[in-house]
């Protein structure tokens, strides 16, 4: 996940390749994701992880899940990462709105 | 069954990584592109038809007769006044304190954990500095750090990140589920 909200910072840092679909979208997404640390749901995405845990091939070549260590491990993060992710849905909107 | 389950998976894998590298590569060049295509720096500023405003976002904004004035980055220039802004220079101003906030937090976050934890809070840490400047209006922004630099430091640090996800469950190790 983090790894896509860089990937969106990379898109908002070169607004010559907006496409007003993919940022309308990005829009939808950090407003959810602000949704979601804002009622501290994200938490729960924290503690059941995709597919119950990381998934990994072992040497045997069999593929297994496994339970990683939960990374929200400070309450005020809750505030912090919806402020943030309000900020980023709000930028994506405000250039958008600009460009378009 | 299983070894050709795990063929498709790291060519399923290497196919994800190259589609994300190019799409931030092409990211990256078109960044480059618009800031070679614009004047930099807090101050300078050029009159511009809609297309090449293309390359700016809205950090700030004022009216000038029939023009909006507008900067990111460290870089300004004028609009059509027809153009829709809601980010005036003082809510750009409290968003900008907002994120040395949220900069100052996590940051406390990165000193105070381990592990993967830190890293993840590294990355919440180097994605504020970049909301902070790309909110702080050029009057006050005496940086002038250039757009494509943050487009690359941003798609290198994803990239980063998959090829580190890769290698961790590949080499059968437990590395964070999100």
């Amino acid at each position: 996940m983090i790894a896509f909200d860089l990937g969106a910072m990379a898109y908002m840092w070169s607004p010559a390749g907006f496409q007003a679909p993919i940022t309308w979208l990005l829009v939808a997404y950090f407003a959810a994701q602000a949704v979601l640390w804002g009622t501290n749901r994200m938490r729960d995405f924290d503690e059941h992880t995709i597919l119950g845990g990381a998934v990994s091939v072992t040497p045997e070549g069999s593929l297994t899940a496994s339970v990683a260590e939960p990374l929200i491990c400070f309450k005020d993060l809750r505030v912090s990462m919806a402020a943030m992710t309000i900020g980023m849905a709000y930028m994506f909107a405000a250039t958008q709105l600009v460009l378009s | 069954m299983v070894a050709t389950f795990k063929r498709c998976a790291k060519r399923m894998l290497v196919s994800v990584v190259g589609l994300l590298a190019t799409a931030l590569q092409l990211a990256g060049v078109a960044a480059a592109e618009g800031s070679s295509g614009m004047s930099m720096g807090a101050g300078s500023s050029t009159s511009s038809s809609m297309p090449s405003m293309a390359h700016m976002g809205p950090k700030a904004a004022a009216h000038a007769g029939g023009m909006h004035s507008m900067s990111m980055g460290g870089i300004s220039m004028s609009v059509p006044s027809h153009t829709t802004n809601i980010l005036p220079d003082w809510l750009a101003v409290i968003w900008t304190l907002v994120f040395f906030a949220i900069i100052a937090s996590h940051t406390r976050h990165v000193l105070q954990s381990e592990g993967q934890r830190r890293w993840w809070h590294s990355g919440h840490v180097a994605m504020a500095i970049g909301m902070a400047f790309m909110f702080a209006p050029a009057s006050i922004d005496h940086f002038n750090i250039p757009t494509g630099f943050w487009s690359l430091a941003f798609a290198n640090g994803a990239i980063a990140i998959v090829l580190w996800m890769l290698v961790q469950t590949f080499a059968g190790r437990t590395c964070c589920g999100w």
